[in-house]
């Protein structure tokens, strides 16, 4: 081979790729995923209520539209909490971190625990997701069975967030993270924003169209 | 108790919002849970419970700093978080009016998705940091979207 | 050689030669975090899996070559599934279904992707490992528990699932209509599973693809089989939550007495359809595409010849990713949809044909005038070219919607959807197998063994499933247990049976090539790091590469097709050799 006269380069950094670190890039990719799971329920949605418009009642005849606009409220509100961790981890501040992380754990506990009591009450008014137990106001059963579905999974995805920021509060309250070492912080952050966007479009269309 | 003085109300106009917003939360869930229970009492409770656990909060965390309203974190341009929260704030409340308002059906769909995909657009732009990110992130980001588009247009195709 | 003495880059992946490997047996190869290992680990369940839907294959091939006339030894599997070695109907139902799922979900598509995005992407990145090793060891452990339900339904009360790998609502969730319960269930469950465990990889794949490559390895740099699992692994990620939220509904109506796909409550059957194609047509890009990349890879080697038009297989293989979200309702012609999509959907699948062809088009034109060596990888691949070719012609008659009306649901579905899945992605399998052993294992397969089981497999699959296109053209339809019922189908038993003896020896065959692959895992001829002359960065390292695959960062200097280059000796110039003249100073890698 004839490359004898050749200077090597070893350079230590692999090659600029989506401009930001791994944790976060494979945080965002699979959020995407997240997007189609909820795009395919509801398109079920929108395929099952266009086929049966009279079993779908008018917005709050049936679901308590105050309640939940409130619970929307908190979602947000954790939201708020969950960006103000991040700031101040970003910041070196310990005691902002925990405090404020400690505030999402809060709020989003208290998010499902409405959402608990939402279901027991309309449960007890006779309102199931199966065949067998629809509302006389709802003409059938889908509308039960797609608004245990679609907010049930959201709620799924919320207890899974509450679960792994208490394990992030446990870390933070271990001095885990510092302004260079905030991963963790942030892909939690991205994933509980996705959990309120996620929401504030499925408050939209099972509550209020 | 520096956050509760009228300086701090003034310099930080997200605090008193915060506060605000639980006190008028939690009289909304004391109003809904005793509409339910028929309960006056319930009603007075629950505002009076909402009302302390926003104080509560914002007392013990949220003291006004410099770095709650500079433009920059560390470094890291962000959004005013506060700012953002009121908009997300009153624009539920207008969706919810305008769910009940007497216009035809497809108004009413058209003006909540508007609504909505407005609220979305501000979490993932400010909340989630998009809005700062680099451009490739923006375009992973949005791929799903064309998606999600053509799955839930052509199933409107399919009506009975 | 008068070389800068290289500054060792030593992170906490890379392998550095004089650290002791201090993992224990049970971190080194059961819960291993290594993406080769991992890959291996797929590789032999996935191989399994291969086996028992193969068998399943046979039971079908001996129903319909001889209809209900008992089976040598087929009484011992028992009363309720072939008394006195006659097939039930009931039993015929289950087979057909769990062949077609065994080898899509547990068989090609791990093959594929499990084994080989696993095995090749960071080596052929130049990277450690992935970027999320546990997530990657977590996405095979995931995937056992979804093998081991599956492998359970043969054993419960009722039998497997019995509704077609498609699993149509309400045939999948009125246990009335197929006799089975707990089968249908523990099926959905188990896809439900595997999704989790696709998803994983698919989140690991595109993050080390997209920030990890080695320096110099831009996108166009890369090469082929990486670009095609890249673009897979996308497909992955969006397509199979679609599928999970589907099957979660099936669930729900199959257990827990919703009515989603029930048209007696207001639900729609036609709605099982919509989100299963949805997923279902990527899903077959997903078991096609990777499998281009391979034959590509495999063509340019055997013809020393650089690819032929490199940004055009890229461009290609990213323009069928896209077309294939708008296409899926051609699965669906015949289901009572809206005439309008019909039309849409046939006119979006007939231009997906175009970005196919200009890869034919490509892998003849990297063979022209090349120095052919016909080495097995490369055989397999050439037949690939001409399966896969035949295979598309067949779904062009299908992407017609009037055509489609007499050839829906017949064999000529069949023998379209078993000459791109067994003569493409299957070959291209054993391609990738007998190309990427020496990597895998660090030992040669039997070359001359290989060749003979190229060639009889060859020969008797065409045998098997080009006459499927005739009993498809006659009338005969999918999925029958006993199609002599009818009168004009009478005289097709002779050619079911031909198929059915040329399946039976098609099995055999195999066996030469699962002993082949044992043997060699043994006491196959050692092999050097680069036993095929290749150029991209996993020939690089020994053979078998070693736990942190490279022991410095390799530094890439140009794209892996330079076969036969003017700036080489040799007729290969892989990829991280420094070029004879001093390179220009590397600029400071930045963000922008």
């Amino acid at each position: 081979m004839s490359q004898q006269e050749a200077v090597v380069v070893y350079p230590r950094h692999p090659m600029p790729g989506l401009g930001v670190y791994n944790l976060k890039a494979g945080m965002w990719i699979f959020l995407l995923s997240e997007v189609m799971f909820f795009t395919g329920l509801i398109g079920a949605y929108i395929i099952l209520r266009f086929a049966q418009p009279d079993a779908f009642p008018e917005p709050g005849v049936l679901l308590n539209v105050q309640l939940t606009a409130f619970n929307t409220f908190v979602l947000i509100c954790s939201s708020v909490t969950m960006v103000k961790a991040f700031a101040a981890v970003q910041n070196g501040d310990q005691r902002g971190l925990r405090l404020w992380l400690l505030a999402t754990v809060f709020l989003g506990t208290f998010f499902l625990s409405i959402q608990a009591i939402e279901y027991y009450l309309l449960g007890s008014h006779g309102f199931l997701p199966t065949i067998a137990g629809y509302a006389a106001e709802a003409g059938g059963p889908l509308y039960g069975m797609t608004f245990y579905t679609l907010t049930g999974f959201h709620g799924a995805h919320v207890s899974i967030g509450v679960l792994a920021l208490i394990f992030t509060s446990v870390k933070a309250f271990r001095g885990g993270y510092t302004p260079e070492q905030l991963g963790g912080v942030e892909i939690m952050g991205l994933y509980w924003h996705f959990v309120d966007l996620v929401w504030i479009i499925l408050f939209t269309i099972v509550y209020l169209i | 108790m520096a956050a509760v003085t009228k300086e701090g109300l003034m310099k930080e106009p997200g605090m008193g919002m915060t506060i605000g917003g639980f006190m008028i939360g939690g009289a909304f869930f004391g109003a809904v849970d005793g509409y339910l229970l028929g309960e006056v009492v319930g009603a007075l409770a629950g505002a009076m419970v909402g009302a302390l656990i926003g104080a509560g909060l914002v007392v013990l965390a949220f003291k006004p700093r410099p770095q709650d309203t500079a433009t920059e974190i560390a470094h890291v341009p962000h959004a005013n978080y506060m700012l953002i929260w009121a908009a997300l704030f009153v624009m539920t409340i207008l969706e919810v009016g305008v769910a009940f308002l007497a216009l035809s059906k497809i108004a009413i769909i058209l003006a909540l998705l508007l609504l909505a995909a407005w609220k979305a657009l501000l979490v993932a732009l400010y909340y989630m940091h998009l809005r700062y990110e680099p451009r490739r992130l923006w375009l992973l980001a949005a791929s799903p979207l064309p998606l999600a588009i053509i799955l839930v247009s052509t199933v409107l195709f399919e009506r009975w | 050689m008068s070389t800068v003495a290289p500054t060792p880059n030593y992170s906490d992946l890379f392998h550095d030669p004089s650290h002791e490997d201090h993992r224990s047996f049970v971190q080194k190869y059961i819960f291993s975090t290594d993406h080769k290992i991992i890959g291996i680990q797929f590789l032999f369940m996935s191989l399994l899996f291969l086996l028992i839907g193969g068998l399943l294959a046979m039971l079908i091939r001996w129903q319909l070559g001889w209809p209900g006339e008992p089976m040598p030894g087929g009484a011992a599997l028992g009363e309720t599934r072939m008394p006195g070695g006659i097939m039930l109907p009931e039993f015929y139902n289950s087979v057909m279904t769990m062949h077609g799922t065994i080898m899509i979900f547990f068989a090609v598509m791990p093959l594929l992707v499990g084994v080989y995005a696993n095995f090749l992407i960071p080596l052929q990145i130049g990277a450690p490992d992935m970027a999320f090793p546990k997530l990657n060891m977590a996405s095979f452990w995931i995937a056992v528990p979804a093998g081991v339900l599956m492998v359970a339904g043969f054993f419960v009360a009722g039998g497997h699932a019995a509704a077609g790998w498609t699993s149509y609502a309400p045939l999948s969730t009125n246990p009335e209509f197929t006799g089975v319960f707990t089968g249908q269930v523990l099926w959905t469950l188990s896809l439900i599973i595997l999704g989790f465990s696709s998803l994983a990889g698919s989140v690991n794949y595109i993050t080390t693809i997209v920030n990890m490559r080695a320096p110099g390895m831009t996108w166009f740099r890369l090469p082929l089989p990486t670009w095609a699992l890249f673009i897979t692994s996308i497909l992955i990620l969006l397509a199979i939550p679609v599928l999970t939220g589907a099957l979660i509904l099936l669930l729900f109506d199959q257990t827990l007495g919703t009515g989603f796909f029930n048209a007696e409550v207001g639900g729609q059957p036609l709605l099982w359809q919509h989100l299963f194609w949805y997923f279902g047509h990527p899903e077959v890009y997903i078991l096609i595409l990777p499998a281009f990349g391979f034959v590509s890879e495999i063509i340019a080697n055997g013809a020393r010849k650089p690819v032929f038009g490199y940004h055009a297989m890229v461009g290609a293989i990213a323009s069928i990713a896209i077309l294939g979200w708008i296409v899926w309702g051609h699965h669906m012609f015949q289901s009572g949809m809206n005439p309008m999509l019909g039309a849409g959907f046939m006119a979006t699948t007939m231009v997906i044909a175009v970005p196919t062809a200009i890869k034919v088009f490509n892998w003849i034109a990297t063979l022209w005038e090349g120095d052919l060596h016909f080495h097995s990888p490369m055989l397999y691949s050439l037949a690939f070219v001409s399966m896969f070719v035949i295979g598309g012609f067949s779904g062009i008659f299908l992407a017609s919607t009037p055509v489609d009306i007499p050839l829906h649901d017949t064999y000529f579905v069949v023998a379209h959807i078993h000459y791109v899945l067994f003569g493409g992605s299957l070959f291209a399998i054993f391609a990738a197998l007998t190309y990427w052993f020496p990597k895998m294992f660090g030992r040669l397969m039997n070359e001359g063994l290989n060749k003979v089981h190229f060639y009889l497999s060859f020969i008797f699959f065409n045998l098997v499933f080009f006459p499927m296109h005739e009993l498809g053209n006659r009338g005969m339809m999918r999925r029958i247990y006993d199609y002599t019922q009818y009168g004009f189908l009478d005289g097709l038993v002779d050619i079911n049976r031909l198929i059915s003896l040329s399946a039976f020896a098609l099995f055999a065959a195999q066996l030469i090539f699962a002993w082949n692959f044992i043997w060699s895992l043994f006491k196959g001829k050692k092999s050097g790091s680069n036993p095929w002359r290749a150029n991209s960065l996993e020939w690089s390292v020994p053979s078998p590469a070693p736990h942190g695959n490279f022991t410095f960062m390799p530094t890439v200097y140009r794209g892996p097709y330079e076969y036969s280059s003017v700036e080489s000796d040799e007729d290969y110039l892989p990829q991280d050799v420094p070029p004879a003249k001093p390179p220009v100073p590397e600029p400071e890698m930045t963000l922008a």
